[in-house]
């Protein structure tokens, strides 16, 4: 009797223990399905995040390339565009060294008078001054010549005096008496009226088919 | 006889009280395990998601960076092209140089 009693009480004893263990045990299998879900769970949302960042970097890569082109493009541009600058530059320097060396030849002369004429033309004659350049075929003038041509040309008797004033520039000015109204035909002034025709010319020139 | 029987019910009893104590103590255990796994879980996914968003960090930047060097590379290579034209203008330009004084000259010199 005491014996079953015994073996009664240490069944229920035994059963408990298989019911703990058995509880505990569920928890701990409990814990890793879990973490491994939640682990699961971050892979996949990363993913999705990994597909979004790396779409955004993607973009701004092909940002970045379009404004580092899109800079060379320019710098390129600019450096070509500042090189024919240059060279036109050049070119209207020339055109001063040449006009330099006209100056001290005879040829110079008639182009003078020439100046003269088309600047006291547009004047209409009349008593007018001109105003030269001091160098050796400015005091060549014949100015009783040049008044003739005028005085023909506009029909107004035309008298010439050259002033004392004198300009560093080659060519021409010619005002009226008074001083009111002045033609500037010196050749830097025909030059700047006409800079972007003569740009257009020389560039042409210089760089068509290049 | 009776006192037996007494005797026999009260160590039933008692292990019957003990067995309950032993499952709640079971129960107890396994809520602590199932709070731990939650933060174990939690943290699992922290440190999952982390790891994955550094790499796609650094392929990103990489991907960046690449692309700037390969937009420099070029640039370049366009640069010392611009180069090359620059000297073929300039070359072509000295040929013509002398025409195109002549042309301003015979522009700006009056005719006749």
């Amino acid at each position: 009797m005491e014996s079953k009693i015994q073996k009664i009480a240490q069944h229920i004893l035994d059963d408990a223990m298989e019911e703990s263990k058995s509880i505990v045990d569920d928890a701990q299998r409990s814990v890793d399905v879990l973490v491994e879900k939640r682990k699961h769970l971050a892979l996949q949302n990363a993913e999705k995040e990994t597909q979004a960042r790396i779409k955004n970097a993607r973009r701004e890569a092909e940002i970045i390339v379009g404004k580092v082109t899109m800079e060379m493009k320019r710098e390129a541009h600019w450096k070509v565009l500042s090189e024919k600058e240059n060279l036109t530059s050049i070119v209207f320097e020339k055109v001063m060294e040449r006009l330099l060396k006209l100056v001290e030849s005879e040829d110079y002369i008639p182009i003078l008078e020439k100046l003269v004429i088309d600047a006291c033309s547009t004047l209409g004659g009349g008593n007018l001054e001109i105003i030269m350049n001091e160098n050796k075929s400015s005091r060549q003038l014949n100015l009783t010549s040049l008044e003739s041509v005028i005085t023909e040309l506009t029909g107004v008797e035309t008298q010439l005096t050259v002033a004392k004033q004198i300009i560093q520039s080659l060519g021409v000015k010619v005002k009226t008496m008074d001083g009111k109204i002045e033609v500037d035909n010196t050749f830097e002034a025909i030059m700047k009226r006409r800079e972007k025709e003569l740009r257009f010319k020389i560039m042409k020139i210089l760089f068509e088919n290049s | 006889m009776v006192l037996g029987l007494l005797e026999a019910f009260k160590i039933i009893k008692d292990n019957e009280k003990e067995a309950e104590r032993m499952i709640r103590e079971a129960q107890t255990q396994a809520e602590r395990i199932r709070s731990e796994a939650q933060q174990k879980a939690e943290m699992t996914y922290e440190k999952t998601w982390k790891g994955e968003i550094v790499k796609v960090e650094h392929q990103c930047s990489e991907l960046k960076e690449k692309a700037r060097e390969n937009a420099k590379a070029e640039a370049e290579v366009f640069l010392r092209q611009a180069e090359e034209q620059i000297k073929e203008i300039r070359r072509k330009a000295q040929k013509k140089m002398q025409e195109a004084v002549d042309s301003v000259l015979s522009e700006i010199l009056p005719k006749g």
